[in-house]
């Protein structure tokens, strides 16, 4: 394919745009000039400049509430204490045949080997 | 606080270093991105706004990336906002074109007119920047953005591609095409 990008044509085109940059009035180019200084000596945002610490705060804050709230509130851990020992009682106290269960486990495997045999 | 007056000073270090380079890039491609947001929006006003929009932008998003990224993307930018304006100008055209339609009658009249060679051109086999913008509003703009960004500011088809979002297929057609109807127009020129 030919290249367009190289022929005479092309280069009369590219050579036009190039004069007209040439061209630009003094009033423009000032102007240009001025919105380029204006905007380098803007301050960078307060947000910007102020997110990464303010997000390192906030994980800091979620991490502080979620150990008030799950591993040092004294409370909950009583009432998760609480919990522990009501399944306990429920499995070792309640129930003897539980224990019972527990105790001659081998011997109802066995017996239900020997029932499945005949 | 600890951590963010750290912070403020590598932010610091960082702008004032990354600024001296960005004044540098802005110097160099100010005029041309104007020439090339005047020639879309036919509007010196809306052209510097556009262009200060787009300085802007990279500014405030891509100062981190390297200095080599930074062309690219600016061109990204800056056509996005092309095309932004133009969507606008669709919708404020359509009112327009209803309260104006003699008015813009004699407007494509002009235009056509306009886009002549005069024969002092003809004499001189050369082509004013008036012709080339007429000839260049024929175009779709897409085809205007693929002719500028490749034949004028030289970016190959693929970094093309990537500031246009569409594929390299795309680029090759809008430029065909946009030649083409260059060629028929100014073919005294060849």
């Amino acid at each position: 394919m030919k290249d367009q990008t190289n022929d005479k044509f092309t280069q009369q085109l590219k050579s036009t745009l190039d004069q007209s940059v040439q061209d630009l009035s003094e009033d423009r180019r000032y102007q240009l000039q001025l919105a380029r200084g204006k905007l380098l000596n803007k301050e960078v945002s307060p947000w910007r400049r102020h997110w990464v610490a303010g997000l390192s705060m906030a994980s800091i804050v979620a991490i502080s509430l979620f150990a008030m709230v799950f591993v040092a509130n004294p409370l909950m851990q009583t009432q998760e204490a609480d919990i522990v020992a009501s399944i306990e009682n429920n499995i070792f106290e309640d129930d003897d045949n539980n224990i019972e269960l527990y105790e001659e486990l081998d011997f109802y495997v066995w017996l239900s080997n020997q029932e499945t045999n005949t | 606080m600890f951590v963010e007056k750290c912070y403020e000073e590598i932010a610091l270090k960082v702008t004032q270093d990354q600024r001296r380079e960005l004044a540098d890039f802005y110097r160099q491609i100010e005029q041309r991105a104007y020439r090339m947001a005047e020639i879309e929006t036919r509007n010196s006003n809306e052209a510097l706004d556009l262009v200060q929009d787009a300085m802007e932008s990279l500014m405030n998003n891509y100062l981190m990336r390297p200095v080599v990224e930074w062309r690219p993307l600016f061109y990204r930018i800056l056509q996005n906002k092309i095309r932004d304006w133009h969507r606008r100008g669709k919708f404020r055209s359509i009112f327009q074109s209803l309260h104006n339609e003699e008015t813009n009658m004699d407007a494509v009249e002009s235009h056509v007119s306009s886009s002549q060679a005069t024969p002092e051109e003809q004499l001189k086999g050369d082509l004013s920047m008036q012709r080339l913008q007429m000839a260049l509003n024929q175009l779709s703009v897409r085809q205007r953005q693929t002719f500028l960004l490749r034949i004028w500011e030289g970016f190959n088809e693929k970094e093309t591609a990537h500031i246009m979002k569409c594929t390299k297929g795309s680029v090759k057609t809008h430029l065909s095409r946009a030649m083409q109807s260059l060629k028929t127009q100014l073919q005294d020129l060849q």
